[in-house]
């Protein structure tokens, strides 16, 4: 009796056991980011922070990885690069329950005419097993940034200007040095 | 004494400049990751304005991530089938000539998509079958119809590229949709004989 009830038992622990792989692997795999589309319009040298909304519309829990495309890539920074995203409850609905946010920086150069950088940022996962052919798929939100003419001086002003202003005050210095010192630099024709 | 002074106002016109270079970032908000001031509260009386947001949310099958053409390609031959382009099972197990790999607007989604593939080489070792040797067809894009699923053959294929590809997996693809697409290989001809795995990469964005 005790027998028949390990057997029964064990023959349940394996249809389990299949059932969850048969599942896991027939999961689909899905992502999903709000909003799908941003235009933004920032003064040049200033810096505008924009908020993703990642989430998985797959089910299972996905890494996924975010990612720029295009001309805003030199001046857009994304705060987490990488993110495990669990699956939203279904049926799916609004609003998000397990999305994550993901914060994205935007400084782009100053500049003397309206100028349009455009791009996307990608957001995009993969469960691929090492098949001949393994894919990973995502979403990617579109971004127009419109950068107006500075207002400010220093939006011009990047590192290398400060440098070389540095350098030609380190020389200024030397230079009242050497006269205090009683050295002079003298011009002959 | 004169002297003095002249050397004292260099110094103190140097001190200025330095002072302005450090405190710069106090100036203009520098880096902070906060940017100006903002949130500034205004009234104003008759309008009335809500932005609604546009959310994206695309699903593919399992198998759409995990393609095989089988293991006995032989070189010079071209389209090869995904393993899993005409094998579609239905829920009552039935087999029919379907495919299995396919990609769901999710109904979450309040705008059309388009979706976009590339991919790279399929490689062993220093051995390479270049990306182009793999190609799609489907069901969604701008010149076929929705509902002719004959057009989804070899025939009909669209190579892969390593950059995105000119021509759209999907075009239009509305809420609740679903694009399928069959994927073919080519070998080309005295291919060195090895396992060679490769990756494609397919993204949904919001139709212009």
């Amino acid at each position: 009796m005790f027998t028949d009830n390990v057997r029964t038992m064990k023959k349940a622990l394996v249809l389990l056991v299949a059932l969850i792989a048969v599942i896991s692997v027939y999961a689909d795999v899905g992502v999903g980011v709000s909003p799908s589309k941003t235009v933004i319009q920032v003064e040049g040298g200033e810096v505008h922070e924009l908020t993703l909304l990642v989430f998985n519309s797959g089910d299972d829990p996905l890494e996924i990885t975010l990612s720029t495309e295009g001309t805003i890539g030199s001046f857009t920074t994304i705060e987490t690069k990488k993110i495990l995203v669990d699956p939203e409850p279904k049926p799916h609905e609004l609003p998000i329950k397990n999305g994550r946010e993901v914060k994205v920086r935007m400084k782009p150069p100053g500049t003397s005419k309206l100028t349009t950088y455009t791009g996307t940022i990608n957001a995009v996962g993969s469960v691929a097993t090492g098949q001949q052919f393994g894919g990973s798929v995502g979403v990617a939100t579109q971004i127009e940034v419109q950068v107006t003419p500075s207002k400010s001086f220093w939006a011009f002003v990047t590192t290398t200007h400060l440098l070389i202003g540095a350098i030609l005050l380190v020389l200024l210095a030397l230079f009242l040095l050497l006269r205090r010192m009683g050295l002079h630099i003298r011009f002959e024709k | 004494m004169k002297r003095g002074v002249s050397n004292a106002v260099v110094l103190l016109f140097i001190l200025a400049i330095l002072s302005v270079l450090i405190f710069r970032d106090s100036f203009t908000g520098g880096d902070s990751f906060s940017g100006g001031i903002t949130g500034a509260a205004s009234s104003q009386i008759s309008n009335l304005t809500a932005t609604v947001q546009t959310f994206i949310a695309c699903t593919w099958s399992n198998d759409a991530l995990n393609v095989a053409f089988g293991i006995t390609l032989n070189p010079g031959s071209t389209g090869y089938n995904g393993t899993l382009n005409y094998n579609a099972t239905l829920g009552n197990g039935t087999v029919t000539n379907g495919t299995m790999y396919n990609a769901t607007l999710d109904t979450l989604s309040n705008v059309n998509v388009n979706i976009t593939i590339n991919g790279s080489n399929l490689t062993s070792g220093a051995n390479r079958i270049g990306i182009q040797n793999v190609s799609w067809a489907s069901n969604y894009t701008a010149f076929v119809n929705a509902s002719n699923t004959t057009q989804m053959t070899y025939a009909n294929a669209t190579r892969i590229n390593e950059t995105t590809n000119a021509y759209p997996v999907a075009v239009n693809l509305s809420s609740g949709a679903t694009a399928h697409f069959r994927f073919f290989l080519d070998i080309p001809s005295g291919q060195v004989a090895a396992s060679y795995t490769g990756n494609y990469t397919m993204l949904c964005s919001q139709t212009t």
